[in-house]
């Protein structure tokens, strides 16, 4: 059945056909070229158009994405006030700085002989230099010509910093120690001495312990290794308006291992004016424990007792003090200055006791 | 004493160039995607080819061509699109070429009424017979009419099979599918034309069942 069917087609796919007409022939290859030039020079530009586009749109994002992750925290770096500065730009450049101006990561700004610039909270002064870097704005040097940031010290190494030949130093102020001959305190006006009996104090509490970092910076000054200081309620010093702190170290421990055990136990006696010297009564006793470790295997405590003489007032002083406590101890009795003048006197010169007086002059 | 046995004769000259395909066609499809000159050598080679395709589908030479410049010219444009693969550039253009006789067919048979239907019948057989009487049989003619009947899945199988001259391989690649699936197919369609056929009148006249237009009118 689909045998005839077969036999047809065939017949009709083998019949023989005309050729194209040749005018047919040629005009429709003009017209496929005239095609292909006009996609040629628009259909390939529509197709490359979003190819493009999107092109432009991933190399922003991508430049985007690698600022963001490349600075991540840094802000706009501008110049907040400039005079007889300039600022390097990262590209070599060099320009006036002025106030306003933003520095992209790499530029620095250095400042004349006689400008100054500050730059957010960083203050400039006459040759300083500063950078920006990936960290922030930091204070910089010129060696051999190469831009070498200058590292800050913290608040505990600068305080250390200050003292950088001695070994350690205290919690507030450094007292001049000698193991060999006790420590001895000079008093400015050197009248009246007070001193106080060398004892040996247990620490009642526990120490205060303050913890120097050894350190080191970009030019090499290396801090001393770790050193305890234990201070103790007993530093200060028998003189109502006086608290002095003391720590005493010998002097061989600014190296770690060599610092055998130091014990000072002394006794210091401040002279007067007149060069003599007075032992303070019992009363006015001051114990000052200063204990200084050195964290080294072989550390010991170091325990002085050092006598802090109180002030000496001016004469005048003293008698206007004592007149002005007679005064308000007889306030209901009405002595004129020049009596309450005499007895001071009389008080100060140790021919009257102040209880005398009072006896006297109360009515 | 055993007599040798003498071996066919191959030819086995592979320099004699195949009438059926393009020499280095994969390269010049290659050229021809940015090189015009290209696509020319390509036009030029595959134009008489598709428009004798066109012109056995629909026996008319106004069709042909106007089949033949639709094919080129939706080459031309997805040419970017073109992957050489199964039957390569001449296949692709005969499955152009087939899309575009369904689609000629389908305009035309909608827009006919059973009246038309019936005039354009007489018309064709009219007009053709003085001109193309030594080219084309009455036979083929009916033939030709009974195709455009079927499905146009079945008209573009049968097409492909026995009016490009292409090869059962090439023609299954242009029409996509495998080889095997190509000829249960074009059995299917074979059967369908018969019955398109068997329902002729003596008069070539198609029943009036087969014309869904005037059904439903």
């Amino acid at each position: 059945m689909t045998d005839d069917m077969h036999q047809h087609l065939t017949a009709l796919g083998s019949s023989a056909v005309p050729d194209p007409d040749a005018a047919f022939a040629d005009h429709l290859e003009l017209q496929l070229r005239d095609m292909r030039a006009v996609d040629a020079t628009q259909m390939p530009a529509l197709r490359r158009w979003p190819a493009t586009v999107a092109a432009v749109a991933f190399s922003v994002a991508v430049v985007a994405f690698g600022i963001s992750t490349i600075q991540p925290g840094i802000d706009s770096v501008r110049i907040s006030s400039a005079t007889g500065a300039q600022l390097h730009l990262p590209n070599g450049s060099v320009i006036e700085a002025k106030p306003g101006l933003e520095m992209p990561e790499g530029a620095w700004v250095e400042v004349g002989p006689s400008g100054s610039a500050s730059i957010g909270e960083l203050l400039l002064g006459p040759g300083q230099v500063a950078e920006v870097t990936p960290e922030g704005v930091v204070l910089a040097e010129i060696v051999d010509g190469d831009l070498v940031p200058i590292t800050t010290p913290g608040p505990s190494e600068a305080s250390r910093s200050s003292d950088a030949t001695a070994p350690t130093t205290g919690s507030a102020e450094a007292v001049n120690s000698d193991p060999s001959s006790g420590t001895t305190v000079s008093s400015t006006d050197g009248a009246v001495s007070d001193s106080t009996s060398a004892k040996e104090v247990a620490p009642p509490d526990p120490p205060v312990t303050e913890e120097a970092v050894t350190t080191s910076d970009a030019r090499g000054t290396t801090e001393p290794p770790t050193t305890t200081i234990e201070n103790r309620p007993g530093t200060t010093v028998n003189d109502d308006t006086t608290s002095r702190p003391t720590s005493s170290l010998p002097p061989d421990a600014t190296t770690p291992n060599s610092a055998p055990s130091t014990t000072v136990d002394s006794s210091t006696t401040l002279p007067d004016e007149n060069g003599s010297t007075t032992t303070a009564p019992d009363e006015s006793t001051t114990t000052t424990s200063v204990d200084a470790t050195i964290p080294d295997p072989s550390t010991t405590t170091t325990t002085e007792t050092v006598e802090v003489p109180t002030v000496r007032l001016p004469p005048d002083l003293i008698l206007g003090n004592i007149i002005g406590t007679l005064r308000s101890q007889l306030l209901p009795c009405v002595h004129t200055d020049v009596i309450l003048t005499e007895f001071a006197e009389a008080v100060l010169a140790g021919l009257l006791m102040p209880e005398q007086a009072q006896t006297v002059l109360d009515c | 004493m055993q007599a040798v046995q003498s071996l066919p004769v191959v030819d086995f000259d592979l320099d004699r160039p195949d009438p059926n395909h393009l020499p280095g066609e994969a390269a010049l499809v290659e050229r021809a995607r940015i090189d015009t000159q290209a696509f020319a050598d390509l036009y030029r080679f595959y134009l008489p080819r598709i428009h004798a395709f066109a012109f056995r589908r629909s026996g008319s030479k106004e069709v042909a061509e106007d089949v033949s410049a639709a094919t080129f010219e939706n080459a031309l444009k997805n040419l970017h699109r073109f992957e050489p693969r199964g039957g390569g550039f001449g296949a692709w253009l005969f499955r152009i070429a087939a899309n575009q006789l369904n689609d000629h067919h389908r305009k035309v048979g909608r827009t006919r009424g059973e009246r038309g239907q019936r005039a354009m019948a007489n018309m064709i057989g009219r007009a053709e017979e003085p001109d193309e009487a030594a080219l084309v049989s009455e036979s083929q003619t009916i033939v030709r009419e009974a195709l455009t009947k079927l499905a146009p899945r079945y008209q573009k199988a049968l097409s492909l099979r026995y009016l490009s001259g292409l090869s059962n391989e090439e023609a299954a690649d242009a029409f996509g599918v495998s080889r095997s699936t190509m000829a249960v197919i074009v059995h299917r369609s074979l059967k369908s034309l018969k019955k398109h056929l068997d329902g002729i009148d003596s008069d070539g006249f198609l029943p009036v069942d087969d014309y869904p237009e005037a059904t439903a009118s």
